[in-house]
């Protein structure tokens, strides 16, 4: 690193800082969370800006978002229209649509009575008057290891938390759609934050969907997922923001007793997307599917870093990522498995995937495994190709053009992980965005 | 319907078939025979268009058309197929919803309408049946995982949706059991009539038993050597390609 960048960086840390200080002395600033928020930033100065060869960010170029992030938070809402909205939710999630416009909760937008009496969703200011749940977010936000989610623990309000009660069966998903607006002369960065508790023995699907009205906008979300006891949780990630803008998105998961998370992360990419998904199997039994898919052309990049941490007997987690890249994009994903030394009999498995369909296209890999006990059946693997001449022929000469023949089998790559969202609107959404990409 | 006149091609500027003419005629059953190495997959690679072989030089001309100028998928539109002595496995691809956009192509290609997943059910459900064919086929990736056999048939599955004006079967006895290649010679026999075509690509003579050919011929270095009728099989099957190739030989 060069002393001038260092200099940057270090101007950059202050401004940050310098931001945090204006926010505490806003009317945006909730006393409420003060705690949280300055928790967070406490951790952001012992974390510091990444610099250039930061390990966790080894293949994300990270220099145009600080750039971003230092400016501080947006503090207006901007303005959706409803045809947005309307368009945006799934069938069959009308009455179980939860809206989030730049990072704010939007009741008057959103519609729950579907769910019933068994899913509170209530404002986050309110939620953390729950000692307990306070006690967890501040754990959380003391061992952040991601900068840019202690970035939003420093600034986020106007977050909501997710109740799902004990013994609640969702027939239908829970959708949450965050929009984006774009921010015109505002910082572009927006902090959303959810925390979504799944109660014993519940089951529940939740659908989180990211789009943004135009613009240059950075997304930097963090969402706090707890599993009781025997909860089943599927939970489908959809990316589709504006090709403009910056995503980073955190989510932190904690798996109680024998609780259960199928989990997809569909990513479009964007200017950057970086998924950071932390995983804790600390309750025995519990298991944990989590699956990727990304379609990425011309600059695009979505990178994905995936930390799973197995801390109890007999837990078991299963990981597939298919990532499809064209044109000059990007992506990658870094995933580590550790098991702790109590960990016995654990299951794991970790497979990546990439189709790489161009020669100025990339795509990286790392995958690894800490394992601090004996008693283990673990995997991992990767591999990165192009498609196969022999089947493109074969297809060919049973009346197949190439172009059909490279779509068949490029859908086909996909549809393994596409098809383990079973919900099918969001499954053929998935598919729609995705594999239209492909037709230009 | 056929006609090869003196065809050369050849893999990285290695000439591996070196001179063939042949001429098919609709009705006509052929047998290619000849060891191991002769070239007779990479003729079925040339006949096919498979863009990793060079024509060197020679002409075909199928149907009146000149066949060399088309793309693989405009020979197989004009009712040219031809069965893999290794077919392809293509994981994550249904078996049965893959035939049906081969064959879908098809229609289409002959100005008809498409036919949905429930009709095509249908038609293949009863191609299945007479091959013996398990309905699991339908649901499997194409050929993947399939045993030797069991990707003979779905080979021969493909013809008989598909079709063809002329077909080209290599190898299709390897792999197979003796009933099971009772049972693909009676679907490849059922679709033959005068106005198509087929050439058997084979080692022994047990398969030429359930497909009568009306002409054998035996394709050594990349040339055909010798050209009879079905005795000729017999006798191969007598001497062995050794004697059989220096008896032509001397005869030439
Ligand atoms: N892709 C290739 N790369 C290198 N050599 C090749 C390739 N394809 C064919 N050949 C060579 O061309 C020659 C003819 O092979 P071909 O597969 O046509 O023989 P064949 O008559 O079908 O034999 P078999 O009876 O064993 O199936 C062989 O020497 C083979 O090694
Ligand atoms: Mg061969």
């Amino acid at each position: 690193m060069s002393n001038s960048e260092a200099q940057t960086e270090i101007g950059q840390d202050a401004a940050i800082l310098e931001c945090h200080k204006k926010f505490l002395g806003s009317k945006g600033f909730n006393p409420i969370l003060s705690s949280l928020n300055k928790q967070s930033i406490l951790r952001f100065e012992s974390l510091g800006i990444p610099h250039g060869k930061h390990e966790m960010f080894t293949f994300v170029d990270t220099k145009g978002l600080i750039q971003i992030v230092s400016q501080g938070r947006r503090e207006r809402i901007g303005t959706v229209s409803e045809d947005i909205i309307n368009r945006n939710i799934y069938p069959g999630c009308e009455k179980s649509i939860i809206v989030i416009v730049d990072g704010f909760y939007v009741k008057s937008l959103s519609n729950i009575r579907g769910a019933g009496n068994s899913v509170h969703v209530m404002n986050i200011e309110k939620a953390v008057s729950d000692i307990n749940l306070n006690r967890y977010l501040l754990n959380i936000a003391e061992r952040e290891s991601d900068v840019f989610s202690s970035i939003n623990g420093a600034f986020f309000t106007g977050g909501i938390m997710i109740d799902i009660a004990n013994d609640t069966n969702l027939s239908t998903p829970l959708q949450i759609l965050h929009i984006s607006t774009s921010p015109v002369e505002e910082p572009a960065m927006i902090t959303p934050r959810i925390v979504l508790r799944a109660g014993n023995s519940s089951s529940a699907s939740v659908i989180v969907k990211y789009i943004g009205t135009a613009g240059d906008y950075l997304v930097n979300s963090t969402m706090d997922v707890m599993l009781e006891d025997g909860a089943v949780l599927k939970l489908w990630q959809v990316q589709a923001d504006s090709p403009k803008a910056w995503h980073l998105s955190k989510t932190h998961v904690q798996m109680s007793r024998m609780s259960k998370l199928g989990t997809v992360l569909a990513y479009s990419g964007c200017k950057i997307a970086r998924s950071n998904f932390e995983v804790h199997l600390s309750g025995e039994g519990a298991e944990l599917t989590l699956n990727g898919i990304s379609v990425l052309c011309e600059n695009e990049q979505a990178h994905s870093y995936i930390r799973v941490y197995h801390e109890a007997p007999g837990c078991i987690s299963n990981q597939l990522f298919r990532n499809i890249v064209k044109g000059r994009a990007r992506t990658s994903v870094d995933g580590t498995v550790i098991v702790r030394e109590g960990a016995q009999l654990t299951c794991s498995e970790q497979l990546i995937n990439n189709l790489v369909l161009s020669d100025d296209a990339r795509a990286d890999t790392k995958p690894n495994l800490m394992i601090y006990n004996d008693n283990v059946k673990c995997t991992h693997g990767s591999t990165a190709g192009s498609l196969d001449e022999d089947q493109i022929f074969y297809l060919r000469t049973r009346n197949f053009t190439e172009v059909s023949a490279r779509a068949l089998l490029t859908a086909s790559f996909a549809k393994k992980v596409i098809n383990s969202i079973d919900y099918p609107p969001v499954a053929e959404e998935v598919r729609d965005i995705l594999l239209k990409k492909l037709e230009t | 319907m056929l006609e090869i006149k003196d065809l050369s091609a050849g893999f990285q500027g290695k000439e591996i078939i070196r001179g063939i003419s042949l001429t098919i005629k609709k009705g006509e059953v052929h047998s290619i025979m000849g060891p191991n190495g002769s070239g007779k997959t990479t003729f079925t690679r040339v006949l096919a268009g498979h863009p990793s072989f060079d024509v060197l030089g020679g002409e075909i001309t199928f149907n009146g058309k000149n066949l060399l100028g088309m793309s693989p998928e405009e020979r197989g539109l004009a009712g040219l197929f031809i069965s893999y002595q290794d077919p392809v496995e293509i994981p994550g691809v249904n078996n049965a919803e893959f035939l049906r956009m081969a064959y879908n192509a098809k229609l289409l290609h002959h100005g008809r309408e498409e036919v949905d997943p429930l009709e095509f059910d249908e038609l293949i459900d009863s191609k299945m049946k007479i091959l013996g064919m398990d309905q699991k086929y339908k649901e499997r990736s194409v050929n993947d995982g399939f045993s030797g056999g069991e990707k003979k048939k779905n080979e021969v599955l493909q013809m008989t949706v598909l079709e063809p004006v002329l077909t080209v079967l290599d190898e299709i006895d390897s792999g197979l059991d003796i009933d099971a290649m009772k049972v693909v010679a009676e679907g490849v026999n059922r679709l033959m009539n005068k106005e198509r075509g087929l050439i058997v690509i084979t080692h022994y003579q047990r398969l030429l038993n359930y497909i009568k050919p009306d002409f054998v011929h035996i394709l050594s270095g990349g040339r055909i050597v010798r050209s009879g009728g079905y005795e000729l099989a017999s006798e191969l099957e007598a001497v062995g390609y050794d004697r059989l190739i220096i008896n032509s030989e001397k005869k030439e």
